[in-house]
């Protein structure tokens, strides 16, 4: 097996990437791949407990990187998703724990064994991000519609250019599909505009991304929910299928449109996204 | 409620995401310049100095910015010649 690692990276912190770790990492699991997701944050860990996993660590990154133990038995199999499995980071340690060179080396060996290696960066652009970065292939930035988090993001993308991962795709999180048809807030189209990259997904705002977290349950395992539909279509993208692109301020129009018309007794050809 | 009295009253005020897209492409052109404010004013200088060699140049109107398009970032400069008809 030659599997590939990809960088979960975004500059900002706190818009969404461990959970979009988290829920590609499973979207990809229900494909029925091999996936391991690394959470580097060390000293921040929230990895395992997004995924609901916390209570299930004794060995972290730290200690395979130091031989404490073997990589086998830092892996933690996921409750839900197949052959998902986590390497925690350590959470009572600090960055400079590892090195870049000590990172390239794990990924290179769990390419061996894994279809997708996913390496959760930790937020800000010091040597827990140098360290992610350097052990990637491909990069896959998240951000939100925000002022800061768009910048940020623009940083990062020049960051990764600079280290040779030309191929950054965006996912653009918690977008609000009201605020966008009110002009209050920015869409899909303007924030790709300004970043010059392609996204591999539109997430829009979604309570239920809240509750399964509080469950523990990444919210792509939720058929019934909009973001969670999004990281499986992701999931998809990444793994070479070809799956339309989503925008959720035209979804949810289309949605209401349907609701209207179903009151309405007027029906309407079925039709499908994916 | 403002927004349409202002609508009503005729004023005319930018959204708060046409703002946001302002702001933004502001923040991201000065951070992808990656020079100091001293050295972009030298630069500016240097390159008005050589055209207005050639050139009517009318100083004051110089605009200097950088873009990204796709992989490739540009230097865009924008100078307003005099019309000396």
């Amino acid at each position: 097996m030659s599997g590939k690692t990809i960088v979960m990276t975004s500059g900002k912190g706190g818009v969404g990437k461990t959970t979009a770790t988290a829920n590609v990492g499973v979207g990809l699991a229900l494909r029925g791949k091999r996936v391991v997701v690394i959470d580097t944050d060390i000293g921040l860990r929230n990895l395992d407990v997004v995924m609901g996993l916390e209570n299930r660590i004794v060995y972290d990154l730290i200690d395979v990187v130091e031989e404490r133990c073997r990589v086998e038995q830092a892996l933690i199999r996921d409750k839900h998703a197949g052959e998902l499995y986590l390497i925690a980071a350590a959470q009572t340690r600090d960055k400079d724990c590892i090195s870049s060179q000590q990172l390239i080396d794990l990924c290179r060996q769990l390419e061996a064994d894994f279809d997708y290696v996913i390496v959760d960066c930790p937020a800000g652009i010091e040597q827990g991000f140098r360290n992610a970065i350097a052990a990637a292939r491909e990069a896959l930035v998240v951000t939100t519609p925000e002022v800061s988090a768009i910048r940020d993001a623009d940083r990062v993308i020049g960051l990764l250019h600079a280290s040779d991962i030309h191929s950054a795709k965006l996912i653009i999180n918690r977008i609000k599909p009201e605020m966008v048809r009110q002009g209050d807030m920015l869409d899909a189209s303007d924030v790709l505009d300004m970043l010059a990259v392609d996204a591999i997904g539109l997430i829009p705002a979604d309570d239920r991304v809240i509750t399964t977290t509080n469950n523990g349950t990444p919210v792509a395992h939720d058929v019934q929910s909009p973001s969670g539909r999004e990281f499986v279509r992701i999931a998809a993208r990444i793994d070479g299928e070809y799956t339309p692109m989503i925008d959720p301020v035209e979804e949810q129009s289309t949605s209401i449109m349907d609701k209207v018309r179903t009151l309405m007794g007027i029906t309407r050809k079925a039709s499908t996204h994916v | 409620m403002f927004r349409l009295l202002r609508i009503i009253r005729g004023q005319r005020q930018d959204s708060p995401r046409e703002l946001a897209r302002q702001r933004v492409q502001s923040a991201i052109r000065r951070d992808r310049m990656e020079v100091s404010t001293p050295q972009l004013s030298e630069l500016r200088g240097e390159l008005l100095s050589a055209i207005s060699a050639r050139l009517p140049v009318a100083s004051e109107f110089a605009e200097f910015g950088l873009d990204r398009v796709g992989d490739d970032l540009y230097l865009v400069s924008r100078v307003r010649l005099e019309d000396r008809r």
